[in-house]
């Protein structure tokens, strides 16, 4: 035995030969850990991001930063999209400081949930003395930073403006006779969609029925949203209610008004195939899935344009915006001059933001920075357009998106609502559909209002 | 020293010392979360410098909750429909297979078996695709079956009504074949003398079932009825991956844990979410017992 043999055969262990053995392998193992040379030195900045295409942009780009600050050693690690918000949330409440990078980006869907408490109790550095000191503030689109802003102060330097406009299918417009110029309204734009429409084949656009991502694009083009900058739920004002009256009949299956339908995923094989297929003929695109389009549905390439969001009477807003990034420190990052550099350096650089641009199609939430060349190509994809320019010219106008803590629960209800106001329509039509939404609307709001009261910080 | 040579520890103490690292490990991850997460649901907190008590009042919104009363409702409907199907079409596929006339049996058993060895994870991102409208494998096959092309746009996973149905489904494509193995299991230590004396008596196939085979096979009834139960109502990544990181439309399908999840780590209201948390836990423990006091279980023979 192995045992006899190390402890020799007079001197027996007390437990046995075999843990004698787990004993001397554990051992040996430590031993040779605690022998290797550790040259790895300790990352004086760890960063977290999410997004593979923005971790592919950033490796790329850190050796210059690393060329300015060669005595630190920056540490950019990708990190799942469900787990990173989820792993720095945990350590935010438990107040850990082991499990928390320096720096990292967070989407934009769960930025409100980091917001809770007084302010100074946030897990990330306030920025907003040092953006105005710097006058960045300025420089970057102010509607931005307001799903980072919580009680007046910042938290968050916004990746990017997400703009959005309809990708379209040249090809099939030509065939069916529709024109960009002629659906320059929302008005015109469904009667179009009347005329096109192939119940279960074809629908002029991809609204949800049941989701609301199109849906909150239209309320945000409408000037509403789910929540004011002091987090008070408004998901119940007359926008809202004016926005669902004029989304559900567009989307309620079988109805002689609906001019959009949707699948179960707007993403993946499936999009790609309904788009082929001419199942949609336009689809609401931010600027990200510009770059998706021509990824996953290479078929089309050429056939593919983009046009402003029609628009609605007295309102003469083109787009909207869908998702969004922030860049936070968190408050346990030792050297907050290194994180602010490398967050500028990450954001703010031009040169950089052009070459990203040119790679992810996102634009840049830097005015100044959209005078680069890159952003004035054109793209065979979209049959030569310079889709760069057409988003810039619209990022302007993106409207603000407060957010909260009570973001996803708001978005659920609205939701709700959405589906009740499609299940009265489809069975009373038109009539009492006002009042019937307004007291939804009232009631569901109401329900997230009792949630937020709860909270006594 | 003893004389053999061998070193021993005095008093008694192996015993504790080989139960120490358990122990230990039990206390600091075990022990220590529940009595902290007990305390939890009486506070109401926003990280760790801010905790207030809220004495019940976590407890009370639970009775007022919408929320919480669809997820309760969408779990015990759940429970209900899997475990009242999924347990018949075990037992009768097990059944089936521990039949002698049946060639190819473990090739059968092999089949039933292995949606199982995929995992939730892997089985909610395929149902995901499958039930896709217009495109979904799901979708054409229902279409072909009620010979209505029409249908070939149910959006099973879109549409409140169908999500449920949904769930259930691909739970028990993925779970009949689990609980199958433990019926096969206690099929085959059921006595065949009972068998062939009943045969001798005249009795039929089912009475030979309902009279010998159930009472032999009863105890793995019970244990697969309340593991089936507990399963159920701990429901979680299945319906998360289905809908896409969602609750579905409408809430369709939240569950208790789904919403125990979104509370605590969306929201960040980890005393409500403990408060969930516990509730399910005591909700649990009464089902249980109650299951296993009406089948029998409790210590009557």
């Amino acid at each position: 035995m192995l045992a006899d043999l190390v402890l020799g055969a007079e001197m027996k262990f007390p437990f046995g030969p075999a843990p004698a053995l787990m004993l001397a392998l554990s051992l040996a193992s430590g031993i040779w850990l605690g022998m290797q040379n550790r040259t790895v030195k300790k990352a004086d900045l760890v960063f977290w991001t999410f997004s593979t295409t923005h971790y592919d942009a950033y490796m790329k780009a850190l050796p210059k930063f690393q060329k300015q600050h060669p005595d630190k050693v920056i540490d950019v690690q990708l990190v799942s999209g469900t787990g990173l918000p989820q792993r720095l949330q945990a350590a935010f409440q438990a107040g850990l400081t082991a499990d928390v990078p320096d720096v990292c980006e967070i989407e934009i869907s769960n930025a409100g949930t980091f917001f809770r408490g007084p302010v100074d109790h946030v897990g990330f550095w306030d920025i907003t003395d040092t953006l105005k000191s710097e006058g960045l503030d300025k420089r970057i689109i102010g509607a931005r930073f307001t799903p980072y802003t919580y009680k007046g102060r910042i938290f968050g330097l916004p990746h990017d403006v997400h703009p959005v406009m309809l990708a379209y299918n040249r090809e099939a417009f030509t065939k069916l006779g529709l024109k960009v110029e002629n659906l320059t309204t929302w008005e015109s734009f469904i009667a179009a969609g009347k005329k096109v429409r192939k119940p279960g084949a074809r629908y002029i656009t991809e609204f949800s029925d049941s989701g609301v991502d199109q849906l909150m694009t239209i309320l945000l083009q409408k000037g509403g949203g789910l929540f004011d900058a002091n987090g008070n739920v408004t998901f119940d004002n007359d926008i809202a209610v004016e926005t669902l009256l004029w989304y559900v009949p567009l989307v309620a299956d079988k109805q002689e008004s609906q001019i959009a339908s949707s699948l179960s995923s707007s993403f993946g094989q499936v999009m790609t195939q309904a788009l082929e297929d001419e199942y949609f003929l336009t689809v609401v695109t931010p600027d990200w899935r510009s770059k998706q389009h021509e990824t996953n549905v290479g078929k089309l390439s050429g056939k593919m344009g983009l046009m402003p969001l029609p628009t609605f009477p007295g309102n003469p807003r083109k787009t909207s915006t869908w998702g969004g990034t922030m860049l936070g420190i968190t408050r346990k990052c030792a050297d907050k001059q290194l994180a602010w550099d490398f967050a500028k350096f990450l954001y703010l650089n031009k040169e950089d933001l052009a070459e990203r641009y040119s790679e992810t199609y996102i634009l840049p939430p830097v005015p100044d920075a959209w005078n680069e060349p890159a952003f004035d190509q054109a793209y065979a994809f979209y049959g030569g357009q310079r889709i760069g320019r057409d988003y810039a010219t619209l990022a302007l106008d993106v409207p603000p998106q407060y957010t909260s803590p009570f973001q996803d629960v708001a978005k659920g209800k609205f939701g709700q609502v959405l589906i009740a106001g499609v299940g009265h329509y489809t069975k009373s039509g038109p009539d009492g559909l006002r009042d019937f939404l307004k007291r939804e609307l009232k009631s569901r709001a109401d329900e997230v209002r009792k949630r937020i009261a709860r909270n006594p910080f | 020293m003893k004389p053999n040579g061998s070193y021993r520890v005095g008093g008694g103490a192996a015993p504790y010392i080989f139960v120490a690292p358990f122990i230990l490990l039990f206390l600091v991850f075990s022990v220590y979360p529940i009595v902290q997460s007990l305390r939890l649901a009486f506070y109401a907190t926003s990280g760790p410098q801010d905790w207030s008590p809220v004495g019940l009042r976590n407890f009370s919104f639970l009775l007022q909750d919408p929320d919480f009363h669809k997820a309760v409702t969408n779990t015990l409907t759940y429970t209900v429909a899997t475990v009242l199907l999924q347990l018949p079409l075990s037992l009768g596929v097990a059944l089936l297979l521990s039949q002698k006339w049946l060639k190819g049996q473990n090739l059968f058993r092999l089949i039933f078996f292995s949606p199982h060895l995929l995992g939730q994870v892997f089985v909610g991102v395929l149902f995901a695709v499958l039930f896709q409208p217009k495109y979904g494998l799901v979708n054409h096959a229902y279409a072909a079956m009620t010979m209505n092309p029409a249908n070939i746009t149910t959006k099973w996973l879109g549409d409140p009504a169908t999500v449920m149905p949904a769930l259930v489904l691909t739970s028990l494509w993925m779970y009949v074949g689990f609980n199958m193995i433990y019926f096969l299991a206690a099929l085959q230590g059921v006595d065949q003398e009972l068998h062939e004396a009943a045969l001798v008596d005249g009795a039929g196939t089912l009475a030979r079932f309902r009279a010998v085979t159930l009472p032999a096979i009863w105890p793995v009834c019970q244990f697969v009825l309340v593991t089936s139960t507990m399963g159920s109502l701990q429901l979680f990544e299945l319906p998360y991956l289905l809908l896409g990181n969602t609750s579905g439309p409408d809430n369709a399908g939240l569950t208790i844990v789904m919403y125990l999840y979104q509370n605590g780590f969306s929201s960040g209201d980890l005393g409500y979410a403990s408060a969930v948390g516990w509730t399910l836990a005591v909700g649990m423990l009464v089902i249980s017992l109650a299951q296993l006091r009406l089948s029998g279980g409790m210590g009557k023979e």
